[in-house]
């Protein structure tokens, strides 16, 4: 007899009858099939069973490109973990990777091809052949000139397409990629030449210096990163890194440093030639070594030296003076140091001169593509897989592009896995243009904010289930691409982007030079053939695809970057700026990327709206977070609801009052406020983006999101903040030490 | 006289509580899956013709029983290979399997052997230590139309008892988790 | 047999809630949503805790992973009117579902707080139920549910084993959080196997002083160790009293 019988004989012949009465069937959810067992047709031959399969296929590019593995039972992907053998990962994962399972099977991922009556409107099922033959239509009345295809970071191989589409019919390419990349990628270009991001190789270092980069929650390879951040501490027996923190925000990155530096908002680049005027005079380092570093910044040392005193740097950036002199001593005591700048330093109205000014620090120590310091990562070893500098767009360059479509120079947008409606602040007015639009077409899985202006969509397939090749970008410091497989069977009747584009040039007479997006991934991985080193040994094309795909990828340590010298001046040093006086907007907004959702492009996935923010502990929802101090100024707790006001609007938050919060600074997280893109997403919170001002950085053209004065007024209500702190009672932290510390050990 | 009135007081009481004691007993019994008809199928698959008559061995078509946690039915296409070239003409059960072969169609068959709820069973570990199908699946060869019938409890005492006589371990954590 | 067990380094721990998720992913724990945290029984079979300690701007935030600890001497087995939650061979404090009866007497009584109770049947949009783990249980309504130190991957492993009559090999079976973890702070393995990853981690740590586990005054003996934070500004502890 089974146990649910027994429950209900139980309680249907006792005193249970009364009890259980109300609480529905006892067993519900157990389907039908539970008592059938299905005889499948054909069984394909990967596919036994009763027993797993693991298939090795890339993250996408915008969580790091590595190599991944799926854990596939009876035609179903269940798990993703890291690709034990990818260089640099080596098996590791991440939340936003092992979320990618609930992307594939979305309740509210798009089935099929879509026409909207009206924009905006009611959509309706058509077939792929109709909705091809529509674009195919568009594209030859918009022309080449008059269309623009706007992407977020595609892979590599899709890259590859797009340049080819690109060639055939003269169609625009934009990139959107959040703006403190942008900025990032701009900074590495003009400081080491290279188009390819660096990384720190943080498993040899004894010190790392971080200004305000999220490295560990998020930014550019969080999973890498995060593994070496692990061998950095203690990895080596005998001594153990240390990671001192420049930032405006104990950051859930910040708070595993072993010292906080609180500082005011953008001052990370003055912070940093302060360290430089320390290290100058101090004359621990040879001089000649500043000589780049002061050409980038268009110094020159007596200036360095006068302007920029630890006194100095010390007002305005909040710090003492002697902190200062600490950081820099730190960085000549503990080799090798390695110095990194990022997130909010990137997104202030001086970003660029931030992150020069933090990133050359490197090479006054000596330490760029050392051991232990910032390696630079090669091109791709194929010029096809190439994604183009140019083709990414920063806040200016949107705005043109904003005010063609709206004029209706660009008649056509065709819109790929981006979503400029949400990313892009409001002031630019996305929406009306996309409106005023003759046709858009949107080839994203999910109803976001951007694809329910279209008036066609052509769903693309998710990651699991496309082919294509990723360097990871930052890679390991040496030339490494990841296979991407499709490791089940589409769920939806989708179509991968690469294979609409093909087919697109197809009809409209310019054919690609592949047939298919799995035969573009294959002709340019056996590319890689051709290229000396590698770690694939093969007699023969097919099997170097083999082992390529077994692997999940080639890499070739011998292949490593090359440091281009800056010989004229990039930037100039520049003070922050912040919209709002100060004297009615007394406060400075700090929004920043949550940890799991980023900046809204993961807020669809259920898991990652429900893992606590690790500072907060907060879930599902955006509040603002206020310091100990200024709550306790406004007369402010956890739970209050307050008016934000800065000169771009109002809107109304709950409050979390963080301890760790500077006075006068208030944060909010990014990444809720959809007003579309599925269930999960839909109508939770609020977009920073809609109360930040458009401050942008000159020099880089992004925008400063970092950048804005507000007010806070109570409303006198309250409400309670979904968080995970409070769920189980806290251990007492004095009678029983849960979190023991010690100094190390000499 | 006063004690017989609490004794016949308790006598009832005692009763009335045996009631819902004695009606699960006797759905459990009644429920044995022993006990239980045949279960009807989709197909009348006779075992009989396939494993007495042509010598087939179970792994021929349960092929992962060895190997893997479930035994797992061939695809319809195993079946096809043989069933190609025999005529299908005027026997029913076979038009069955043809038909759903053409139309692409897989079949859903009623579970014969149910394991009670939260238990995991795992054919290839039961195999490699030497136990025949039969041990639990009774002479399958000899059973033709309708179907298989269940000949072994399998419940929980069922398997405890066998892991007991054979040396296996009968720690919860091995079959639930 | 082996003794199964878990090394926690909090020096190596980020916080990035990789763990969390990758349990979820493997263990069928149903999707938490915003009523489920409003109503305070959010399910996290690992769960990351964050401590404050001292004042801005002297302030430190703390992460610590909190899987259940398995106890030897685990104070939820001996309530359990069931036998429920009972301790395997193999030393893992298992929750036996369909035992359960759901007194909740042995979240009670766990003093790290790591057992969780379905209040009620757990929910998934019909495309979610595809990722669901068949090795795994899905839990209903009225039964407890807790970390089992991924007993599916363990059975597995030794079934594995069986079948090509060898012993289980060192290290060859983790669990989904030691698996994801991407910086390496969480390691399972034996602990009676001296080559093993964390009796090795245990033996040098050791040698640090860095060893300690959760409430061990409790006498619990718990086999989730875990390794002290290394912090700069940390003062020496005295020496032991006893």
């Amino acid at each position: 007899m089974r146990r649910r019988d027994f429950l209900k004989v139980a309680a249907t012949s006792a005193t249970g009858a009364v009890l259980f009465a109300g609480c529905g069937r006892i067993g519900d959810g157990v389907p039908e099939t539970e008592f059938k067992i299905a005889q499948p047709v054909h069984t394909p031959n990967d596919w036994v069973y009763g027993r797993d399969a693991w298939f090795a296929t890339a993250a996408p590019p915008e969580q790091g490109g590595y190599g991944l593995i799926v854990r596939v039972f009876e035609g179903r992907a269940k798990k993703v973990d890291g690709n034990p053998d990818f260089p640099g990962v080596l098996g590791k994962s991440d939340a936003r990777a092992q979320a990618l399972v609930q992307e594939l099977y979305h309740p509210d991922r798009i089935t099929g091809p879509q026409r909207a009556s009206t924009r905006g409107g009611q959509v309706q099922s058509i077939s792929w052949d109709d909705a091809l033959q529509e674009v195919v239509g568009i594209l030859r009345e918009a022309g080449g000139e008059r269309a623009v295809l706007i992407t977020g970071r595609p892979s590599s191989s899709q890259a590859a397409i797009i340049a080819a589409f690109r060639q055939a019919t003269g169609i625009r390419h934009a990139i959107l990629e959040p703006d403190e990349f942008v900025a990032l990628r701009t900074a590495m270009r003009r400081l080491f030449g290279t188009s390819m991001l660096p990384i720190p190789d943080l498993a040899n270092a004894a010190f790392l210096l971080n200004f305000s980069a999220e490295f560990l929650h998020g930014w550019i390879a969080p999973v890498a990163l995060a593994r070496a951040y692990g061998a950095f501490r203690q990895g080596h027996s005998g001594h153990r890194g240390l990671y001192y923190h420049v930032g405006p925000r104990l950051s859930a990155t910040a708070a595993n440093a072993d010292r906080w530096f609180p500082i005011v908002p953008g001052s990370e680049g003055l912070v940093a030639l302060g360290i430089a005027n320390v290290l100058l005079t101090e004359g621990k380092l040879p001089a000649e070594r500043f000589q780049p570093y002061l050409a980038a910044l268009g110094l020159d040392a007596a200036r360095l030296t006068s302007d920029y005193t630890p006194e100095r740097v010390a007002e305005a950036s909040g710090l003492g003076a002697e902190q200062i002199r600490e950081l820099a001593h730190a960085l000549i005591e503990h080799q090798p140091a390695v110095v990194i700048a990022g997130t909010n330093a990137a997104a202030t109205t001086n970003g660029l001169f931030n992150l020069v000014a933090a990133f050359g620090l490197n090479l006054v120590l000596g330490t760029v593509d050392q051991p232990g310091g910032l390696l630079l990562n090669p091109e791709p070893v194929l010029p096809e897989l190439r994604v183009p500098d140019d083709a990414i767009l920063n806040q200016q360059q949107w705005a043109q592009l904003v005010e063609q479509i709206r004029s209706g120079s660009v008649s056509t947008v065709l819109v790929h896995r981006a979503n400029p409606v949400y990313s892009l602040p409001a002031t630019l007015g996305v929406a009306d243009a996309l409106r005023a639009a003759q046709h858009v077409v949107s080839f994203s899985p999910f109803f976001d904010e951007t694809t329910l202006l279209a008036d066609l969509v052509l769903p693309d397939l998710v990651w699991l289930e496309q082919w294509g090749l990723q360097v990871p970008d930052p890679g390991p410091g040496y030339a490494a691409v990841a296979i991407q497989q499709p490791v089940v069977q589409p769920f939806a009747d989708g179509r991968a982007f690469g294979d609409v584009l093909i087919q697109l040039a197809q009809q409209l007479g310019k054919p690609l030079p592949w047939a298919s997006q799995e035969e573009a991934t294959k002709t340019l991985a056996l590319g890689l053939r051709q290229v000396s080193g590698g770690n694939i040994r093969a007699g023969n094309d097919s099997e170097f695809l083999v082992t390529l795909q077994a692997q999940g990828g080639w890499w070739s340590e011998g292949t490593r970057g090359q440091a281009g010298t800056p010989a004229t001046a990039i930037v100039q040093p520049r003070d922050p700026e912040f919209a709002g006086d100060a004297g009615q907007y007394p406060l400075l907004l700090l929004p920043y990327p949550s940890p799991a959702i980023g900046y809204g492009e993961f807020a669809h996935l259920p898991w990652l709206q429900a893992l606590p923010e690790p500072i907060s502990t907060n879930v599902w929802q955006t509040w603002i977070e206020v310091g100990q101090r200024t709550a306790d100024e406004l007369g402010l707790t956890t739970g209050d609801v307050v008016r934000v006001s800065t000169p771009q609007g109002t809107v109304e938050l709950p409050v979390y009052v963080n301890p760790a919060g500077q006075p006068g600074i208030v944060a909010i997280p990014f990444g809720q406020g959809h007003t579309a893109f599925g269930r999960y997403a839909e109508g939770r919170g609020l977009n920073p983006l809609a109360i930040v001002a458009p401050q942008s950085d000159p020099d880089a053209g992004t925008l400063a999101w970092c950048a804005t004065r507000c007010r806070l007024e109570k409303t006198g209500r309250r409400t309670r903040l979904a968080r995970f702190e409070g769920m189980v009672p806290a251990f007492q932290l004095e009678e029983f030490p849960i979190v023991r510390v010690m100094p190390p050990s000499a | 006289m006063r004690y017989v009135r609490v004794l016949l007081f308790v006598l009832v009481v005692l009763v009335i509580m045996a009631v819902p004691l004695a009606l699960v007993l006797a759905r459990s019994y009644f429920l044995a899956p022993t006990a239980q008809p045949v279960k009807a199928q989709p197909i009348q698959f006779p075992h009989q013709v396939h494993v007495q008559a042509i010598g087939l061995d179970c792994t021929f078509c349960h092929r992962n029983a060895t190997t893997s946690a479930q035994a797992t039915l061939p695809p319809i296409e195993l079946c096809m290979q043989c069933h190609k070239v025999i005529p299908t003409q005027g026997r029913p059960e076979l038009e069955k399997l043809v038909a759903a072969f053409e139309q692409n169609q897989p079949i859903l068959w009623n579970k014969v052997h149910q394991i009670p709820d939260h238990t995991h069973f795992v054919h290839s570990v039961h195999l490699s230590f030497g136990f025949q199908c039969s041990t639990c699946h009774g002479d399958v060869g000899a059973m033709g139309k309708p179907g298989v019938q269940q000949v072994r409890d399998l419940r929980m005492g069922d398997c405890i008892t066998c892991h007991q006589q054979n040396g296996a371990r009968t720690d919860c954590s091995v079959c639930h988790y | 047999m082996p003794r199964w067990g878990m090394v926690i380094d909090l020096d190596r721990c980020i916080g990035c809630g990789a763990c969390v998720v990758a349990c979820q992913a493997e263990n069928n724990v149903p999707i938490n949503t915003e009523d489920v945290y409003h109503q305070r029984r959010a399910i996290a079979w690992i769960r990351l805790e964050r401590y404050w300690e001292g004042e801005f701007p002297n302030i430190k935030a703390r992460y610590i992973p909190v899987p259940c600890m398995q106890c030897t001497n685990a104070p939820c087995e001996p309530v359990c009117p069931v036998y429920a939650t009972y301790h395997t061979n193999e030393g893992i404090n298992m929750q036996v579902y369909n035992r359960c009866i759901g007194t909740r007497y042995c979240a009670v009584n766990c003093h790290w707080h790591v057992r969780f109770f379905n209040f009620w049947e757990p929910k998934w949009p019909d495309s979610l139920k595809n990722q669901l783990n068949p090795d795994v249980t899905v839990r209903s309504r009225g039964v407890m549910e807790k970390c089992n130190f991924c007993v599916h991957r363990i059975v597995k492993a030794e079934q594995k084993a069986k079948v090509e009559k060898r012993e289980l090999r060192t290290d060859e079976v983790t669990t989904a959080c030691a698996q994801a973890c991407p910086t390496n702070a969480i390691v399972f393995g034996d602990l009676d196997d001296p080559n093993s990853a964390v009796s090795k981690l245990l033996a040098q740590a050791e040698h640090e002083g860095r060893v300690y586990r959760l409430l061990e005054d409790l006498g619990t003996d718990p086999k989730v160790y875990y390794l002290k934070k290394v912090d700069i500004e940390a003062a020496a502890e005295p020496a032991a009293a006893h």
